[in-house]
């Protein structure tokens, strides 16, 4: 019982390491352009944020399962479909959000559907886990998403444009903030903090997919 | 004349003004991939071409279909991975039958090359802005050689950074991502834009 605690345990820590310091987009570099680009504001960021797990969590939860019954050429193909076929909830989900939702995302939200976590990590690592571990790698994945979004669109609304959720909080503004070159840069700065950090903590990396475990497959 | 000035115009357009990784930020996962095994970019590269132009071709047609059902948005994408994965089964089966070698040599980056952001988004962003057939194939032609001019572009920068003594907090992705944003400044610059004030 002892054993099967501890193992417990070190199957949660090891999966809620995985927000900060193994942050799919600050240190995976997974899904980089759905935020660059689209969270602009508190309310994209949050929309996006639901999209990615509605659409990442079941594809993850399903891999070994379609690894089990599916040959592995034709495993892209499910996958690709699962997350397609959960972008109609996501986008029921976010349309209360704002009127604007969808127009303001524009490609972005439907880009969601083939993330980098869906098409090559469920590939290259959820295949050969169990349940257990790919809900907590989803819904790890989820959270680390959200923090960067809150963080990059919050900090774009409030000084691009002055608001927060739309509330005007400053006068003065730098639009400037909401072009991608500023999503680049402050992800940029939020990826050195997370280093930072991880040197400090002396915390080691979660090992993400890489092209050297793909070309050995 | 006009078709081609239209199919030159829309790839100029989609390569530099709109390019694929400093304007759009898409495939920007893939491009750390490339960044990594540089000898793979011929060939990735080749592969990305050629799946968004003829995806482009098969799905011009297809869009006015869905066009009309009001559910456009929901839909589009729907159809846009169709045929992606259409596209993909066809050159999997054609490449193992007629070209053995060359199967072999596209296998293990086929599903990768297939089915990412790039085209996808090469895909949608035609639709969205309304663009005809010439202009359609033209900018999909551009953004998958724009792609490759950004990875060349970001991979020689990376070549010179790492001759430099960079903090230690920010080597490998942080001085990328702090790069491609420089670049996609001046690429903003470049075309002529001034910064909103």
């Amino acid at each position: 019982m002892k054993k099967m605690n501890a193992a417990t345990v070190s199957l949660m820590n090891d999966s809620f390491r995985k927000i900060l310091f193994s942050n799919p987009v600050l240190v995976g570099g997974m899904v980089v352009g759905e935020i660059i680009i689209g969270a602009t504001s508190l309310q994209n960021a949050i929309a996006l944020s639901i999209t990615f797990a509605i659409v990442t969590i079941p594809v993850l939860l399903l891999a070994p399962l379609i690894a089990y019954f599916v040959p592995k050429t034709w495993r892209i193909l499910c996958y690709a479909l699962v997350s397609m076929s959960m972008l109609f909830t996501a986008q029921a989900a976010v349309a209360p959000i704002s009127p604007t939702i969808f127009d303001s995302l524009g490609i972005y939200l439907p880009l969601l559907a083939l993330n980098t976590v869906v098409v090559a990590y469920s590939r290259l690592i959820s295949e050969e886990k169990g349940v257990v571990f790919n809900l907590l790698d989803g819904i790890c994945f989820s959270l680390g998403f959200l923090i960067v979004a809150v963080l990059i669109g919050g900090i774009r609304e409030l000084f691009g444009s002055g608001t927060l959720w739309g509330y005007e909080i400053l006068q003065r503004k730098a639009s400037a903030l909401k072009l991608p070159f500023s999503g680049f840069l402050i992800a940029g700065f939020l990826a050195a903090a997370v280093e930072g950090l991880r040197i400090v903590f002396h915390a080691k990396p979660y090992e993400h997919f890489s092209g050297g475990k793909e070309d050995q497959k | 004349m006009t078709i081609l000035l239209s199919f030159f115009g829309a790839a100029l357009t989609a390569l530099f003004l709109e390019n694929i990784v400093f304007a759009r930020a898409l495939g920007t996962s893939w491009l750390l991939y490339m960044l990594k095994h540089p000898k793979e970019l011929v060939r990735y590269s080749v592969l990305l071409t050629i799946i968004t132009v003829v995806a482009s071709l098969i799905v011009y047609p297809l869009r006015d279909f869905i066009t009309g059902t009001g559910y456009a948005y929901v839909l589009m994408p729907i159809l846009f991975i169709v045929c992606m994965s259409a596209m993909y089964a066809l050159i999997y089966f054609v490449t193992k039958r007629f070209w053995p070698e060359v199967f072999e040599n596209i296998r293990k980056r086929l599903a990768s090359a297939t089915f990412n952001c790039a085209i996808l988004g090469s895909l949608l962003i035609p639709y969205n802005e309304g663009m005809d057939l010439a202009r359609t194939l033209g900018y999909s032609l551009g953004m998958s050689v724009g792609f490759v001019f950004a990875v060349v572009l970001i991979g020689a920068g990376m070549e010179r950074i790492a001759l430099c003594r960079v903090p230690k907090a920010f080597r490998g992705l942080p001085v990328l991502l702090i790069y491609l944003g420089l670049l996609s400044l001046a690429f903003y610059g470049l075309i002529g834009h001034q910064l909103p004030t």
